[in-house]
């Protein structure tokens, strides 16, 4: 019988020891990071046979674990994305760093040289500050391409974790196999598990699976396996296929890379690349944009003007369709089975949108465009319009001419004009990106440097005849760079030229039907002026016309002397063919009420038609515009402005284009804005989801370390408890020895 | 609930970190006095910040360019108040030079002061500003705008009637410049005031006659100058006007020398003709001052008063040139009134461009700037709520059941 106490004492003895042992190792384990705190499980033994420690109880709850893995993985991502948003943010919207500020000072330049346009100093002034914009296009450009550098960092570090991770877990699938084919699993090999899970959380975003035999298998993206049972497969960086600037993330296999990038969410790795997708690109692109129609607008209306030698104006920035910049908005990818080469040409700045396209053939003669910001999606046969027989029929927006046989594509979308030349045809699954205002922000450079060649000026001046006594007012605008040579064809009119005005003007009738026209001029004022006006002119046969004034009084027949009729001091000049029956009405402002602009040059070359105060009237690249009431002796003359180095009237049109809405219906700067708003958004936001995700992940991590988590206090409580459960067992022993003795002595 | 020791630990890291975190801010805010630190901080606020910074900027550029406008507009006045100063002195020495009592030695006299006015003028309508633009060329600066043109012995204007417009609000341009073209070309007709201006290759025409001034200058207004070509014979002429294609006026018509052309209320008297040349016959018909004034002082030296024809002349001339001087004050007055009218628009654009700068200022501060009692007193709160925490903190890791057994 005491030999039953003695057993059992001594195995109370033990169970009690072993269960202050878990207590000193849950004391011990206090601060070490996902410990699992553990528990002893007596359990009684039937018969009076004592107690043993049936299982030390690991306080784990794995539904709690997978959901902090889950949270872990969505805050770091927001964390990540944050980090770089914010960068980003801070960068575009600072003084020193901002496009905005630059502008204004550009523009406060340009404002200057405006007042002053003689100024040498003023004219130094502006290009410096063109420089210094310059300057901090490309600034801003590289140190958002540098994010880029850092974003690739970031993923190649991340990925080399990742893999040592991926090993960790698959060597302890390992131990916790072999440990539990042994029979017991120990709590800290499970507990290193799921820290090296949770370390796991903080890189990528993943699903785990546990197998019954004690081994987790881990898959990232879309179920592609990162860790199965006992091998670890190893995540890799690879450069983008089309753009090997940045790079992508594959899993390989074996021997075998599959891309996944696209798949991947959740993690450091996740928000970067989220980060790259949504705000790196767009944002280089959107400020790619703004150069270009900057760039664009401005060389535009500097070419219309004159410099301080009487000059046409030239770039001022470099041409944004330079064959460098044209060839580098077109990305082939790498493995690409025809070697295609092209390039991209802007045809219209304005209706350029800030995104990527990628074409991809899905047959020698079929294809698909898809543009990135919206993923809307055109092929040969829908949106686009094929027209041929050559590449130059393609005239407009939504045109394509493909030659299949020979490989040569030309595309027009948006904006741009695509050129793509293979060597053979292009084969199925061939594929490119067209990139047009990716690089504009890098690209951009101020061609001119001297001051005096800055057009300021408009070549073309006005000046009006002193004893003129109407309160008309000319203006010229010179609507293409050209308009020299476009006016100097014999035919049209050419500066210097006249502008005076005629009590004459011709009516055609309705019914006419030859191609010609009257021209009415007077000359001699004491005849016409004697008239009865309105005079009905009608060609009869033998090219001969029949003149009939308001008193009824007819003339016929009237014959033209080299196509000019003449009639009571009034010149009629005679164009193109006028048919028999044609009739035509001449009036005079006293009984119109309508004056004629007669515009006449040095060849005698003349355009005349009704005069409407503010209407423009145009010609060849340029116009003008009278406005108010001239008298009909008034006289004005379009002169070139020669030795015009007062004029301000280009540089103040330049000048208004800070204000101009180019660019979806803002201005630069106003754009500029939208963008930095944009970024700092999306930063408000993610800071908004990090700090979320961060509470959720918190309040997750808070409830497992409620039930998981190690307490001195109750540590200390129990260690009082197993030591006096202890000392008990030791006094059953202690009573067995008194049996045993009080036996012996009474034996 | 059950609270592990390292969450109690944990967690009062955690609220220590993001009280002083807080704090910090707060200090950030304090020590900068900016609202926004960053654009992440409140992205509306911050877009709108760089739109009133871009305005703020453009109005200071407008307030510039309008001081630009204020001082060349009043180096103009100066100079065209002179000019009129100058005027006026004409005008009495004109009315001085009528007097039929003066000898001929007094004539000298005024005309050698007209000519000194003559040279003044020439200074002030050629005026340049520092950097060596004429101020009244138009917009050919580096034009000098009143040369004198050896044929005629006139002043001629160089310039052009370009008016530089400088922008001093956001929708309003004013002209910051005026040329002599407006100033001083643009003088209103007198009528009798028409001056023959004859081209000739040779001594053609003997002798030109204004007839019928009105006559002559409504036919070159029309139809601009006269035409006389003569034939290879040197027998006859055409005349023609200056219409495009050029309109037969009288012709062909054979002369001798000495017979007298009679055409746009101007004779001409012909005198040795050479073949195929052509001769031009313009009017002068507007007056600048300095061309009066060159009139004035040749009345005045070479008028014939020997007989009553030639002081009949000389006083209808003389009444002419008073009646040009009176149309050239006019228009000074007119000029200086402009540019008085501008000087002002630029003094109210300068004040609305103050408010406008200032408003925008106080826009800017309110979403820009701290608000110092709010950030003050959240300060002293984050500061308490920290100071808790430290003192909490050290009463309950002193907490420990170890303690006590």
């Amino acid at each position: 019988m005491s030999f039953g106490l003695l057993t059992l004492g001594t195995q109370s003895l033990q169970a009690n020891q072993t269960a202050l042992s878990v207590t000193g190792q849950n004391i011990s384990n206090v601060n070490t990071e996902g410990y699992t705190r553990q528990r002893p499980v007596f359990q009684s033994r039937e018969d009076q046979g004592g107690v043993l420690i049936d299982d030390i109880d690991r306080v784990a709850d794995s539904f709690l674990n997978k959901q902090i893995w889950a949270d872990s993985a969505s805050y770091s991502s927001y964390d990540a994305f944050e980090d770089f948003a914010n960068e980003l943010d801070n960068l575009m919207a600072s003084d020193v760093t901002s496009i905005s500020t630059a502008m204004d000072d550009y523009f406060g330049a340009l404002q200057t040289a405006v007042d002053d346009p003689v100024s040498l100093p003023n004219r130094e002034l502006f290009i410096a500050q063109a420089d210094a914009l310059v300057k901090r296009f490309n600034d801003l450009d590289s140190n958002i391409r540098r994010q880029n550098d850092s974003v690739n960092g970031r993923l190649e570090s991340n990925v080399s974790a990742i893999n040592t991770i991926a090993i960790h877990i698959a060597q302890l699938n390992d131990d916790i196999r072999i440990a539990k084919a042994s029979g017991s699993v120990s709590g800290e090999l499970l507990d290193q598990r799921d820290a090296e899970l949770e370390n796991l959380s903080e890189y990528i975003g993943f699903t785990s699976i546990e197998q019954s035999s004690g081994e987790v298998s881990v898959f990232v993206g879309n179920g592609e396996p990162l860790v199965v049972g006992l091998s670890a497969n190893s995540l890799t960086t690879i450069p983008s296929p089309a753009d090997s600037s940045q790079l992508n993330i594959a899993l390989q296999v074996g021997n075998n890379q599959a891309d996944i990038t696209e798949q991947i969410s959740g993690g450091k790795v996740g928000g970067v690349l989220e980060y790259r997708n949504t705000i790196l690109n767009e944002s280089l692109d959107e400020l790619g944009r703004i150069a270009m129609v900057f760039v664009d607008s401005m060389n535009e209306q500097h070419q219309l003007g004159m410099d301080l030698n009487g000059a046409a104006g030239g770039l001022v920035f470099t041409d944004i369709n330079s064959s460098s910049a044209s060839s580098n908005r077109l990305l082939a990818t790498r493995d690409n089975l025809t070697n295609a080469t092209g390039s991209v040409n802007i045809n219209d700045v304005n209706s350029i949108v800030a995104t990527e396209y990628t074409l991809s053939f899905t047959s020698a003669n079929t294809f698909s465009l898809d543009r990135g910001s919206d993923n809307q999606r055109w092929t040969e046969s829908i949106g686009l319009t094929s027209v041929g027989p050559s590449a130059s029929d393609v005239q407009a927006d939504g045109q394509y001419f493909l030659d299949s046989a020979t490989g040569d594509l030309t595309l027009r979308l948006d904006g741009f004009t695509l050129s793509l030349d293979s060597s053979s045809t292009f084969a199925t699954g061939d594929s490119f990106l067209i990139r047009p205002t990716r690089n504009a922000a890098a690209d951009i450079d101020t061609v001119i440097n001297n001051a005096s060649q800055l057009a300021l000026a408009n070549p073309l001046a006005t000046s009006e005849n002193a004893a003129n006594i109407g309160t008309g007012r000319i203006e010229v605008s010179i609507t293409d760079a050209a308009y020299a040579a476009r006016s100097a064809v014999p035919g049209e009119l050419t500066p210097p030229f006249d502008v005076s005005f005629s009590p004459l003007s011709i009516a055609e009738d309705a019914g006419n039907t030859g191609t010609g026209g009257i021209e009415a001029r007077v000359v001699d004022s004491t005849l016409s002026g004697a008239i009865a006006y309105p005079v009905h002119i009608e060609a009869i046969a033998g090219g001969d016309y029949t003149i009939t004034d308001d008193d009824g009084t007819v003339t016929t027949p009237v014959t033209p002397v080299s196509g000019v009729l003449t009639y009571s001091g009034v010149a009629f000049d005679i164009t193109d063919t006028v048919d028999v029956g044609d009739e035509f009405t001449l009036s005079d402002t006293d009984t119109s009420g309508v004056m004629s602009y007669v515009l006449v040059d040095a060849d005698g070359d003349r355009v005349v038609g009704d005069y409407v105060s503010g209407e423009s009237i145009a010609l060849q690249g340029f116009e003008i515009t009278i406005t108010n009431q001239p008298e009909l002796t008034d006289r004005f003359t379009v002169n070139l402005n020669t030795g015009g180095v007062s004029d301000n009237r280009n540089a103040l049109i330049m000048s208004d284009l800070q204000f101009a809405k180019l660019i979806e219906g803002a201005s630069y700067q106003d754009k500029y804005g939208q963008t930095v708003e944009r970024v700092g958004t999306k930063a408000a936001v993610a800071q908004l989801n990090a700090q979320a995700g961060k509470s959720v992940l918190d309040s997750n991590i808070a409830t497992r370390a409620s039930i998981a988590g190690v307490n001195l206090d109750e540590e200390a409580a129990k260690l009082v408890q197993f030591q006096q459960a202890y000392q008990a067992s030791a006094q059953i022993i202690r009573a067995a020895q008194t049996i045993f003795d009080s036996l012996l002595q009474s034996i | 609930m059950r609270i592990s020791t390292q969450q109690v630990f944990l967690n009062n890291i955690d609220n220590l970190s993001k009280a002083s975190s807080d704090i910090f801010y707060t200090q950030q805010q304090l020590s900068t006095g900016k609202r926004v630190l960053q654009p992440s901080d409140d992205p509306v606020a911050s877009a709108q910040i760089q739109k009133f910074n871009k305005e703020i900027a453009r109005t200071e550029q407008f307030t510039a360019n309008i001081d630009v406008s204020q001082r060349r507009l009043e180096l103009q006045e100066n100079a065209i108040d002179q000019v009129n100063n100058l005027s006026i002195r004409l005008r009495e020495l004109t009315i001085q030079g009528k007097n039929g009592v003066l000898n001929d030695g007094d004539r000298r006299a005024i005309a050698s002061e007209v000519g000194e006015i003559v040279k003044s003028l020439d200074g002030l309508m050629n005026t340049k500003d520092v950097q060596g633009e004429y101020l009244f060329s138009g917009n050919k600066g580096f034009t000098k705008p009143y040369t004198v043109d050896a044929s005629t012995g006139r002043y001629v204007f160089n310039g052009d009637d370009g008016q530089r417009y400088i922008q001093v609000g956001p929708e309003n341009k004013v002209a910051s410049t005026d040329s002599g073209f407006e100033i001083f070309e643009k003088v209103a007709k007198v009528s009798g005031y028409v001056l023959p201006d004859l081209t000739q290759t040779a001594n053609q025409i003997n002798d030109v006659e204004v007839d019928d001034a009105d006559a002559f200058d409504a036919f070159t207004l029309s139809r601009g100058a006269v035409n006389i070509s003569f034939d290879s014979g040197a027998s006859e002429y055409t005349i023609t006007d200056s219409a495009t294609p050029p309109q037969t006026v009288a012709g062909p018509v054979s002369y001798t020398e000495g017979d007298v052309i009679n055409v746009a209320g101007v004779n001409l008297t012909i005198g040795a003709v050479t073949s195929d040349s052509v001769v031009t016959l313009d009017a002068f018909s507007q007056h600048n001052i300095l061309n009066t004034a060159l009139d004035l002082e040749e009345q005045l030296r070479t008028s014939d008063f020997s007989t009553t024809v030639g002081k009949e002349a000389f006083n209808e001339r003389m009444d002419l040139i008073l009646e040009n001087l009176s149309g050239i004050e006019e228009q000074n007055i007119g000029t200086r009134a402009s540019i008085g009218g501008r000087l002002n628009t630029l003094e109210q654009q300068l004040l609305v461009n103050e408010d406008y700068a200032l408003f925008t200022k106080e826009a800017l501060s309110s979403f820009e700037d701290l608000d110092f009692n709010e950030a003050i007193s959240r300060f002293q709160l984050q500061e308490t709520v920290l100071e808790a925490s430290y003192a909490s903190f050290a009463k309950v890791q002193d907490l420990s059941l170890f303690n006590y057994i």
